[in-house]
């Protein structure tokens, strides 16, 4: 289904600024996730060959890959998959995902909020005016980017400004008329900009709801929330945005976190069908330049609680998936984890620092010369991680 | 505020004279509507004494899956509570004086918590009512003297937790930071961690709702508030320059009347009152005249907007655009005249609009420059609001901004309902605009 060029247009027509002449002309898509609450990544990528993770998650710990239904998929020798993960696991298998595990920020408040602002601003505070994606819209020609929220996300902030687009509940019929009017009535004032993109975003719901409407007229089933809003998302982004963000809450796991199965499962099921209706809808040509980030402000404590859950931790796990990737890699700087190694002996410790892996990341998607980078990413060194 | 001195001289303590106290003024339906909820008819103590002894309640259940049935209950008997007190917040702000609401807002925002914290919810109704509505045109002084003792602050900004030997200098940095002097006010860190010092064992106390404590001996005791000499370092402190000998809760006044009286409370406080009322970036000399006025007057806050009303600049400012709150607000007088929406009504469209009270995540609270609120997700929240709750009936004419472009006045010649009026008139670039 293609977005029509008019709906696409209200917005084109506001586009960013051309740069500097020689700035790289974007002909990737990049799709950054941030689940946030802090996803307990110790039982997303599992350190199966880790004696110490068992004793140390008596009831929450998933089983070694080969013992069974509830077990983890396995990785590698190291590591294994949390089994709700099976389409992203096949994915990696394919070579079409990695993992990079210590990873995070420094901060070390352990603080949600503050945290997520930090990784967000991306440039060592968090009293930032721009965001790390939004400065790297800024150093590229043709960049479109988008965030799919409903409130303007602080990693987005900054030149050009980012349409905002709330996908993840019921799209509002709206009537062609009023946005007629909307339009008409806002050319000449100088709120045209945000306006003509508010605009432009209703445009390009009813578009989608009306899709949706015809799908369920053929009979096609009804995807689950999370599934659904992908699917938008990737019509959205093949109309023509390459620099999106997303925002999935609800993983704060204080208590009754669940193992194999329970509340963390649950959701990585639905996360794991939702991305692969994302990346289905996108269609093989335009998955091959595109490229996944499932990022969160840190991860959560090794041991378990009194409560079956885990607590706010420290470094946690990144995930990259692209159809162009060179996957079935975990990545990274990566430590044996034994009493001593644990960060203030409670969490994960940190060894490959956020801001230097998404440096890494835009270096090979994008090419960017070392003084954009020092714009977009201030102060970090690129991780080089191959993966592109 | 008479009514108060009477309860108080009736026997009742500070802190529920003041919460029983309606100190502003409201039209019938509004009061009525603030008048049922549980946030205006409990005290604070009540309400934080339910949620402390539901908290322990659920810790000590054994049973795991009966704990998380608790939990769900706590968290939703806490939400409960958060809903009413940004309705009775929202409600006052809507149908009171516009002007004076719009100062009590600025003094909610600039000492920002966020009701989602801990036991807030059951305080934060309170915090206004007690701590910033009656000194909201007073002194600056006693408005920093009252969230300063507040429990919904010292529970945000997490001084609860800050003891001798245990230091969190959360609150101190703040205190100066953004309720104070400002960024490059002329605070060191070791300013910050003596501040910290001196507000050792400033706390509250969640069970004094349960029946009366007997106070043990150096304590301070008011209402939920406490001074736990057990957990205060007394040692001496060299705080901006001054020595404060270490005894005791005194200390936390001398601090306060060293921070509201320093010349960069004045500029600051001047500046970002400016901003808020008059200008994004206001003129340097306005700034400079009103900081005068803040420092010959003691920190009167109704001597320095008078300063600032009078100002040409202020007079002959551009009309600027609403923020969320004030669009929310300038929706509700148009479209409820006499009757307040619900309660989670009006409380889910300040959230829609990104501005609800109480649930600023950050002590920074929102923006008050009206530019951080001119992009497309605010527009595109008020244009749907503005479907939803444009009313189907013709407005009052007198009601109506005059001041309409003439695209404006063609498309709302177009329109073919009075629904459709109000819907195309509340979202005009006019109507996004304060007049």
């Amino acid at each position: 289904m293609q977005i029509s060029r008019r709906a696409l247009l209200a917005t084109l027509a506001l586009g960013p600024a051309a740069t500097a002449f020689a700035a790289p002309t974007v002909d990737s898509r990049l799709l950054v996730v941030f689940l946030r609450g802090a996803y307990d990544a110790l039982n997303v990528l599992i350190p199966v060959d880790s004696s110490f993770y068992y004793e140390a998650r008596p009831t929450i710990a998933i089983a070694k890959p080969g013992t069974g239904a509830d077990a983890a998929l396995r990785l590698g020798s190291d590591w294994g998959l949390h089994p709700a993960l099976r389409g992203i696991h096949q994915r990696f298998l394919d070579g079409e995902t990695a993992f990079i595990p210590f990873a995070g920020v420094e901060d070390l408040s352990r603080s949600h909020f503050l945290t997520q602002d930090i990784m967000e601003a991306a440039n060592g505070s968090n009293a930032a005016s721009s965001g790390f994606l939004g400065r790297l819209a800024a150093e590229l020609s043709g960049a479109r980017p988008i965030a799919f929220s409903r409130y303007a996300p602080i990693a987005l902030a900054g030149s050009p400004q980012a349409p905002i687009v709330d996908l993840s509940r019921r799209l509002a019929e709206v009537s062609p008329r009023r946005l007629a009017a909307l339009q008409a009535m806002y050319q000449e004032s100088e709120l045209r900009t945000p306006a003509l993109e508010a605009v432009g975003a209703q445009r390009l719901k009813d578009e989608l709801r009306q899709h949706e409407m015809a799908e369920v007229d053929r009979g096609a089933s009804s995807p689950s929330s999370f599934e659904l809003q992908a699917r938008r998302i990737a019509r959205v982004m093949l109309s023509g945005y390459n620099i999106g963000f997303v925002d999935v809450g609800g993983w704060d796991t204080h208590v009754n976190e669940g193992g194999a199965e329970g509340a963390l499962a649950t959701k990585l099921t639905a996360l794991d069908v939702g991305l692969h209706g994302f990346i289905e809808e996108l269609g093989p040509t335009a998955w091959q330049n595109t490229v996944i980030v499932v990022i969160s402000e840190f991860g959560r404590t090794f041991r378990e609680n009194g409560d079956g859950g885990t607590d706010h931790g420290h470094g946690g796990a990144y995930w990259v998936l692209g159809g162009g990737l060179k996957g079935a890699r975990i990545l990274g700087r990566q430590a044996r984890l034994t009493p001593a190694s644990l960060n203030e002996g409670r969490d994960l410790p940190v060894l490959n620092e956020h801001r230097a892996v998404f440096a890494g990341l835009f270096q090979e998607m994008y090419g960017l010369s070392s003084d954009r980078m020092s714009r977009v990413l201030p102060g970090a060194s690129p991780l080089s991680l191959g993966m592109i | 505020m008479q009514i108060r001195i009477m309860l108080i001289v009736a026997g009742l303590s500070g802190t529920l004279a003041n919460s029983l106290c309606a100190a502003e003024y409201l039209p019938p339906k509004p009061e009525q509507a603030v008048a049922e909820l549980a946030v205006s008819r409990e005290t604070p103590d009540a309400l934080v004494w339910r949620a402390w002894s539901a908290e322990r309640a659920m810790r000590q259940q054994q049973d795991v899956a009966k704990r998380q049935i608790a939990r769900k209950q706590y968290y939703a008997s806490l939400r409960e509570l958060r809903v009413q007190a940004q309705a009775r917040s929202l409600i006052t702000a809507a149908y009171g004086d516009p002007d004076h609401e719009d100062l009590v807002w600025f003094w909610l925002n600039h000492f920002s918590v966020d009701a989602r914290k801990n036991y807030l919810a059951a305080l934060v109704s309170d915090y206004e009512v007690s701590a910033i509505r009656p000194h909201a045109n007073g002194h600056f002084k006693d408005l920093l003297r009252a969230t300063a003792r507040h429990p919904a602050m010292l529970s945000y900004l997490d001084n609860t937790k800050n003891k001798s030997g245990e230091i969190n200098e959360n609150y101190a940095r703040e205190l100066m930071e953004l309720h104070t002097l400002g960024v490059g006010g002329g605070y060191t860190q070791r300013d910050v961690q003596e501040l910290a010092r001196i507000l050792t064992g400033v706390t509250y106390d969640p069970r004094v709702g349960g029946g009366t404590v007997a106070p043990k001996p150096g304590e301070v005791r008011d209402g939920l508030f406490l001074f736990d000499p057990k957990r205060h370092d007394f040692g001496d402190k060299i705080f901006l320059g001054h020595l404060i000998k270490g005894q005791g809760l005194s200390e936390l006044d001398e601090a306060i009347e060293i921070l509201a009286s320093h010349p960069s409370t004045a500029r600051f406080v001047s500046l970002r009152l400016a901003t808020y009322f008059v200008a994004d970036d206001p003129p340097e000399a306005l700034v400079t005249r009103m900081a005068q006025a803040f420092q010959a007057s003691g920190g009167d806050i109704s001597k320095v907007l008078a300063v600032m009303r009078s100002s040409p600049e202020a007079i002959h400012a551009e009309p600027r655009f609403k923020d969320g709150r004030e669009y929310l607000l300038s929706m509700v007088r148009l479209a409820y005249p006499e009757t307040p929406p619900a309660a989670a009504e009006i409380v889910s469209w300040a959230q829609r609009l990104s501005e609800a009270p109480f649930e600023r995540a950050t002590p920074d609270g929102y923006p008050i420059k009206r530019q951080a609120w001119a992009n497309s997700a605010q527009l595109a929240a008020r244009f749907e609001l503005a479907q939803r709750i444009g009313p189907p009936t013709a407005l009052s004419a007198q009601a109506i901004s005059n001041d309409l472009s003439p695209t404006t006045r063609e498309e709302l010649r177009k329109t073919r309902s009075a629904k459709e009026w109000n819907v195309i008139y509340m979202s005009s670039p006019e109507f996004m605009r304060k007049n």
